[in-house]
């Protein structure tokens, strides 16, 4: 059991979707993927376990016991086990929400299609975390992706099939660009395995072939993880998208892109390549700077919160590029506990969010009015994830933006530790928005005539148990951080060659 | 020096690929987009990858055409004017002319020095005859040593027909005369009543499906294995579908049972793999199954992930199908096809 | 023998190709779509025919000798009945024929590329 642990992380969801599709109720179809959810949970635990016990931080399986290059490798190391961590963790607490708003979109008998595609869409992610084979991360990224345009198609309204639509056409260059970028590598070295492909590279590294090959990478990447000015897909797939759904893609999928990103730079071409040799940081670094304040000055202007919250992410995808960009232990660190960190707090407020569109039947910040009163508990929960967003102490937000400002320091960068700063000072309007309206607006009186919905009352525990599960966790990871900083920093460690 | 046909070919790709976009009837764009595919299955034939050729074919220029045609049933015909922009041509050039710079330093093509060819694959040569004892080196590579690739991929199909279902299937709601498609049903051929359109299909169904068999079991020795069969007697089904009517067809291969097969066909793959788990081996190391004669073990484990790719895949080709035809009133002008039951 | 076989084989591509291209030119230039039909018609059973057999006359082998009369087998099974279905598809929509008065054509008169599907 235990040597093919790395294996059963992926196949339990990916073998659980087929026959949860099988069957019969509802219940039934829930409970089972939230079962199997929480075994992927038990088993990337396990592997995070097996992991300290090892050596050298590594653990390899070969599947189909033909050994590497030949045959396809799995690979873990501080970096993806850390990341299996988060995806099953996150893929466990979201289930147990229900579908919320896409219960509503789903044919009657079709509901278990739902459970199958949101495993489809964690097998796809997990499976891309775990692999060693340049080729087999498109394979999965392919079954996450074409998992995740089904699911955000199930919003309410009409716009949300085309927001799936937009998602799908942008998804798909994506992921052509990276499978150009695959075969090139190919084609160069002879190799599809990560681990071959770094000793094999050096030799051929100044060629065009590679140059056009890692730009490739990066843009495919880019694009599927939202990077600025790549993320005009993100806002409509994640406002139109139910709210489960945008709770779990803009908690893992984006992330798991983050851990690609990192994993092609860092493990395949070397940070010596991308950034002495090529400079890519010149470009990357006011990107993500322009997405930091972009993303944040977006998102203030919004009339829905989570419109509000997608735009906010595009600008939290600028902190986790800059602590890429730094290309130093630290600045790994800080991008990959702004990762996990991110994770909590922007799956729990899109629950919370889930939790009003449930009650009130709109997300428009309009409709937030007075909301404090009605619905203290997911208000409550809209305040504490904001402050992590922000980045209060005590929350997990200040542990990561504490990180970053220190690997910028290190740098001498002081105008960009600067700019980190202010970015929050934006975060603090756009949560401010969100706070006033629910704590000091009276609701508009016409409008709950109007209506005629029943008086809106507090979420079900159900709905409520989840969301202050993530968002209590932004609270005790921001206070004990051995999990997140210390798996981030040997990840980190080993990541720029330093050694765990 | 003889010009090579290849060069033909792809001028042609080109010439179609620029006439789809330029194309504003849409009916004829999908029609081009058949001839693109085979095109491409022409230029792969060449390339000696006579199984992606076989799957371009019955894919791109039979099932997608037809999903094109039954979605611009319930659309309009003529695409809408767009201002012309010059950025996304820019953009376009601009990425074809890096792609360009970057092939410059690559290796050429067919030169039995270039990495591909002394790296992996001659292990890959070596082993299909000593491990394996099949000739198709192709198939070999694609159910053993990439076999996890090969239950994503597969994974990648079921997910597609999941995500369709989720979406077209039954959401029904307006199953009246809304929309009238620019396709009218009064003036719909019905492919039934001409005889001789029926007694053709008859007698070429049969060996379609026969031919889509022998993809699948003779896909050890020559060209081919589960995804082409599976393709090919989909597309066999289909094309019954087309002249019979959907409700006909319905009737032949209700949808449960389809979803069912497509679920069980992932199954059978994953399963496969889950034997060899518990038998003992790494996930999918057929060796594992016959402990005296490894070859006889993997031969095994091939004909059974194959069988599973097959199931998933045909089940996978005509549930989509039933998904885009059975659409309000595409339907209709279908089942006039179908004589109207 | 072997000249002669050559000879023939040369012939019959020729004659091929050749009839291949004088379908492609009347598909372009015949005035509507019965005529287009009737003129690719002849790509499909006389110009690739005479191509197979050129090719027939060089195969060698019997196994592939075999193939190349079973392909031609069934495009001569499948060509015109495809060709037929579209013919019969037009007809039945109410695509005109050239030439002949309208009112002498029974049908409704259709918009321009107006087709219905093809098998």
């Amino acid at each position: 059991m235990n040597a093919h642990l790395l294996v059963l992380e992926v196949v339990v969801p990916l073998m659980a979707a087929p026959l949860c599709m099988l069957l019969p109720s509802k219940p039934a179809a829930r409970m089972f993927s939230i079962a199997v959810a929480w075994i992927t949970l038990y088993l990337a635990w396990s592997i995070l376990g097996a992991l300290g016990a090892t050596e050298h931080g590594v653990i390899a399986y070969e599947l189909g016991g033909f050994p590497p290059p030949f045959g396809i490798e799995l690979r873990v190391d501080w970096a993806n086990a850390y990341l299996l961590l988060l995806v099953s963790g996150i893929a466990a607490v979201v289930l147990m929400f229900g579908p919320g708003s896409a219960g509503a979109a789903v044919a009657e008998g079709r509901h278990a299609f739902f459970y199958t595609a949101v495993l489809l869409a964690l097998a796809g992610l997990l499976g891309i975390t775990v692999t060693g084979d340049a080729f087999n991360v498109f394979v999965f990224l392919e079954v996450s992706s074409l998992a995740s345009y089904s699911l955000i198609g199930l919003g309410r309204g009409a716009r949300a099939p085309m927001a799936a639509f937009s998602y799908l056409i942008m998804g798909t260059i994506g992921g052509t660009l990276f499978l150009l970028g695959v075969g090139l590598l190919y084609q160069m070295t002879g190799t599809l395995n990560m681990a071959d492909l770094t000793t094999r590279l050096p030799d051929v590294l100044d060629t065009r072939t590679i140059v056009l090959a890692l730009a490739l990478l990066i843009v495919g990447v880019g694009i599927k993880l939202a990077v600025y000015p790549l993320h005009q897909w993100l806002p409509n797939a994640y406002s139109f998208a139910p709210s489960v759904v945008s709770a779990f893609l803009a908690a893992t999928s984006t992330k798991v892109m983050y851990y690609v990103l990192v994993r092609i730079i860092f493990t395949i071409f070397g940070a010596a390549f991308v950034f002495e040799t090529l400079h890519a940081d010149y470009l990357l670094l006011p990107l993500s700077l322009i997405a930091m304040f972009g993303g944040s000055l977006a998102a203030i202007y919004q009339h829905d919160l989570k419109r509000l919250l997608a735009y906010s992410s595009v600008a939290q995808v600028g902190y986790m590029m800059l602590g890429l960009t730094l290309a130093s232990a630290t600045g790994l660190t800080a991008g990959l506990v702004h990762v996990f960190n991110h994770a909590l707090m922007k799956g729990g407020l899109f629950l919370a969010v889930g939790c009003i569109t449930a009650q009130v039947g709109s997300s428009a910040m309009g409709d937030l009015r007075g909301l404090g009163k009605r619905m203290p508990f997911t208000c409550a929960a809209l305040v504490v994830g904001g402050l992590a967003l922000i980045g209060v102490p005590s929350t997990v937000g200040f542990v990561s933006k504490w990180y970053l400002v220190q690997a910028a320091l290190e740098q001498d960068l002081l105008s960009v530790a600067a700019l980190i700063l202010l970015s929050s000072l934006l975060a603090v309007v756009y949560v401010w928005r969100v706070v006033e309206l629910c704590y000091f607006s009276e609701p508009d009186a016409t409008q709950v005539e109007v209506t005629g919905r029943p008086p809106v009352r507090e979420a079900p525990l159900g709905q409520l148990l989840p969301t202050w599960i993530l968002i209590g966790s932004t609270i005790i990871f921001g206070l004990t951080t051995d999990l997140t900083v210390g798996t981030a920093s040997k990840a980190a460690a080993q990541l720029m060659g330093v050694g765990p | 020096m003889d010009f090579p046909v290849e060069v033909i070919l792809f001028l042609f790709l080109l010439a179609t690929a620029l006439t789809v976009a330029l194309l504003e009837d849409l009916f004829a764009a999908a029609m081009m987009t058949g001839i693109f595919s085979l095109l491409s299955a022409c230029l792969f034939t060449l390339m000696d990858a006579v199984d992606v050729a076989f799957t371009e074919a019955a894919v791109g220029a039979g099932v997608s055409t037809v999903l094109f045609l039954s979605t611009l049933a319930l659309t309009a015909q003529r695409e809408k004017q767009h201002p012309f922009t010059w950025f996304p041509l820019l953009l376009v050039i601009l990425t074809g002319a890096c792609l360009v710079t970057g092939t410059l330093d690559m290796p050429h093509y067919g030169d039995p020095k270039a990495p591909i060819h002394v790296h992996v694959a001659p292990e890959y040569i070596a082993g299909a005859e000593r491990d394996f004892g099949i000739p198709n080196i192709v198939t070999n590579v694609l159910a053993s040593y990439r076999g996890y690739d090969t239950f994503g991929e597969t994974v990648v199909i079921f997910t597609a027909s999941v995500g369709v279902m989720l979406l077209l299937g039954h959401r029904r709601r307006r199953p009246g005369p809304a929309h009238r498609p620019t396709i009218t049903p009064e003036g719909a051929a019905r492919m039934r009543d001409f005889a001789i359109v029926r007694v053709v299909s008859m007698g070429v169904i049969p060996l379609i499906v026969l031919f889509g068999l022998y993809v699948q079991f003779h896909g050890d020795f020559g060209p081919g294995g589960g995804f082409q069969a599976g393709v090919i007697i989909g597309a066999a089904v289909i094309l019954y579908g087309l002249i019979f009517g959907l409700s006909t067809l319905q009737r032949v291969v209700p949808s449960p049972l389809l979803e069912t097969g497509i679920a069980l066909g992932v199954l059978l793959y994953g399963g496969t793999g889950v034997a060899s788990l518990l038998m003992g081996g790494h996930y999918l190391d057929y060796a594992v199954f016959d402990s005296d004669d490894p070859k006889h073990g993997r031969h095994l484990g091939i004909l059974l992930v194959e069988g599973g790719v097959g199931i998933a895949v045909t089940c996978a080709m005509i549930l989509i199908f039933y998904s885009f035809a059975g659409r309000a009133l595409a339907r209709e002008a279908f089942d006039e096809g179908g004589g109207g039951q | 023998m072997e000249l002669a076989l050559d000879v023939a084989s040369w012939f019959c591509l020729t004659v091929g190709a050749a009839l291949c291209v004088i379908g492609a030119i009347g598909t372009l230039r015949l005035p509507d779509l019965y005529t287009r039909t009737h003129a690719a018609s002849i790509t499909d059973t006389l110009g690739a025919g005479l191509v197979l057999l050129g090719c027939l006359l060089q195969a060698g082998t019997p196994l592939v000798a075999v193939k190349l009369v079973m392909i031609y087998a069934f495009m001569l099974y499948t060509g015109p009945a495809a060709g037929h279905a579209l013919v019969k598809a037009a007809y039945a929509r109410g695509v005109l024929a050239a030439g002949i008065p309208e009112e002498a054509q029974e049908g409704e008169r259709p918009s321009e590329s107006d087709l219905p599907e093809e098998p």
